[in-house]
């Protein structure tokens, strides 16, 4: 089973999950820039409050997002001290060493855990209201330019697709693998590191075999189906830019306006 | 000694949007030397059952005892119960990973308290109750193998323990009907030797003329359970759970329709062969007297 993690898919009809995936993803981009540029306190209120806006649009569980939060404390904590003690500053309040405590050292470190909880709830928010086939076809959308610059795009998007789309199965895979050899007498469980190294074998050849079973099948049934590269494929559902994802578009474009003007 | 299962409910990732429950306040007692079916629709719980029964799964509530002692208990001896019980999950082909037969069959003694020799002589007993010669067979790659000696390899390796307790998963799924009849065989010959097997199948027609008790699920609770026969002649109920009559005993239901005396409680071809046996000497003698 797989174990409940912030952003994991959750079907809804949130207006988040309405938007399209390629002008979500757009938005997303937009907004992580306009991360970066901020630095004055009205942009911080404005991330905030831009941040708080969005994950209430989403229906996102505020549990998961806390939890996501929550357990990156140590490495914020981390990132904090380094750059309280390791900011190079024209007056320090305490020096030793190499070693100097300043206050703009310790500006910087807020900024940059600032930085990472917003794009960590942004992400976790993206995620939990896209399909992983609507972030394929929303990534797809946006690599075409790079079609004439001879990149194989719809290629490429295939494989990561199939990919992506095989991790569920991978992963129940494993589970029920592992389960048949701990009832055999596998020892994952044991406390022994050099045990539980040679332990993971009965478990890593089966998986493999069956995922070259998997691929195999895989590409006869792609051929059966008639797939003989993307020369020639339709998208199967073309995506318009509706009035909602330009509305997105334009409060993200903004959002990131007003960070880099202040 | 018996497995049993007391009050066990389970529900799959709790507190998520994605939550299932699974099972509803099962309890149940296995006794040592049965042959138990577990029957009931795709998602009706008893996957979960078994593995909760062979402690691969916590339940949420409730308690498994087997032979006598809470496997949940704080220092239970998870290394003797896997000595103790086997399990042959659905496709267990896929478990095999070693580099000869004869390794992959010896994997699960490997923590065994065994001498060598003994270890030898229950590898080869498993090689030769599945239908293999040990010497031919155990030097091959388990990937040189049919689809069907696969199974009955991975079978063989989950045998090669000689556990008291066997769960099998829809073990003949997918087997044609001379295999499947062979493998029925093979269980119930184990049954003799005194193990203890619990099979969980769709197949009515191998239900019906394997196991001694079958136990029908739906929802997560226990819908019927009763003697095999019991529970296939209780007709509304049993197909309410979606089990579906025995062949023999569908054809002993036409037979009755067109007049011939039939007794009701045929489940199985064993017994329908012995009622149209009865039935046709019946009919020769009275020919012979008139």
């Amino acid at each position: 089973m797989m174990r409940q993690m912030a952003g994991r898919y959750i079907p809804g009809d949130s207006v988040l999950h309405n938007i399209i995936p390629s002008a979500k993803l757009f938005s997303f981009i937009l907004i992580i820039a306009a991360v970066i540029f901020t630095n004055t306190v009205v942009g911080y209120g404005a991330m905030v409050a831009f941040t708080v806006c969005v994950v209430l649009y989403s229906n996102t569980p505020i549990e998961g997002l806390i939890k996501s939060i929550a357990g990156m404390l140590p490495f914020f904590a981390v990132i904090f001290v380094m750059n309280s003690l390791f900011y190079s500053s024209d007056n320090p309040i305490w020096k030793f060493w190499f070693i100097t405590l300043s206050k703009e050292g310790m500006i910087q470190g807020l900024n940059v855990v600032f930085r990472i909880a917003i794009i960590i709830i942004i992400s976790g928010v993206l995620t939990q209201t896209t399909s992983t086939m609507g972030l394929m076809s929303g990534i797809e959308t946006l690599i075409k330019p790079l079609k004439y610059i001879r990149v194989p795009v719809e290629e490429v998007a295939m494989i990561l697709s199939v990919a992506l789309q095989f991790i569920p199965t991978l992963i129940e895979e494993s589970d029920k693998i592992k389960k048949a050899q701990i009832a055999r007498g596998a020892r994952f469980e044991s406390e022994k590191l050099s045990e539980r190294a040679m332990a993971m074998l009965p478990m890593i050849v089966p998986l493999f075999l069956s995922s070259f079973k998997r691929a195999d099948e895989l590409s006869m049934a792609m051929e059966s189906r008639g797939y003989r590269g993307a020369k020639g494929r339709t998208p199967k559902a073309r995506e318009s830019l509706d009035r909602l994802s330009v509305m997105s578009i334009i409060a993200c474009a903004a959002l990131c306006a007003l960070e880099v003007i202040i | 000694m018996s497995i049993e299962l007391k009050n066990i409910t389970h529900i799959y990732e709790p507190g998520t949007p994605f939550e299932a429950a699974a099972l509803n306040n099962v309890s149940l007692e296995i006794r040592e030397g049965e042959k138990i079916g577990l029957m009931g629709r795709t998602g009706c719980g008893k996957s979960t059952l078994i593995q909760i029964m062979a402690g691969l799964i916590k339940p949420l509530n409730g308690n498994v005892i087997i032979d006598g002692i809470d496997i949940d208990e704080e220092g239970y001896d998870r290394t003797g119960l896997r000595q103790k019980l086997g399990i042959v999950f659905q496709y267990p082909e896929v478990q095999l990973f070693e580099t000869t037969a004869y390794k992959d069959v010896a994997f699960g003694l490997k923590y065994s308290d065994l001498t060598p020799e003994e270890k030898d002589e229950n590898i080869r007993w498993a090689f030769e109750i599945t239908g293999f010669d040990p010497d031919k067979v155990g030097s091959k790659s388990p990937l040189e193998l049919s689809g069907g000696e696969k199974r009955r390899l991975a079978i063989a390796g989950v045998l090669a323990v000689r556990p008291k307790y066997l769960i099998l998963d829809e073990p003949i799924a997918g087997l044609d009907p001379v295999a499947r009849e062979k493998f029925l065989k093979l269980l119930r010959d184990l049954n003799e030797e005194g193990m203890t097997i619990i099979m969980i199948s769709h197949n009515a027609d191998a239900i019906a003329g394997f196991a001694d008790r079958t136990i029908v699920m739906s929802n997560g609770r226990i819908e019927i359970e009763g003697d095999t026969k019991t529970v296939f002649m209780d007709r509304p109920k049993a197909d309410e759970a979606g089990i579906s009559v025995s062949t023999a005993g569908r054809i002993a239901g036409m037979l009755r329709d067109r007049g011939i005396d039939v007794s009701e409680d045929v489940m199985s071809e064993s017994e329908l062969l012995k009622e149209l046996c009865v039935h046709f000497n019946n009919d020769n003698r009275s020919e012979d007297q008139t």
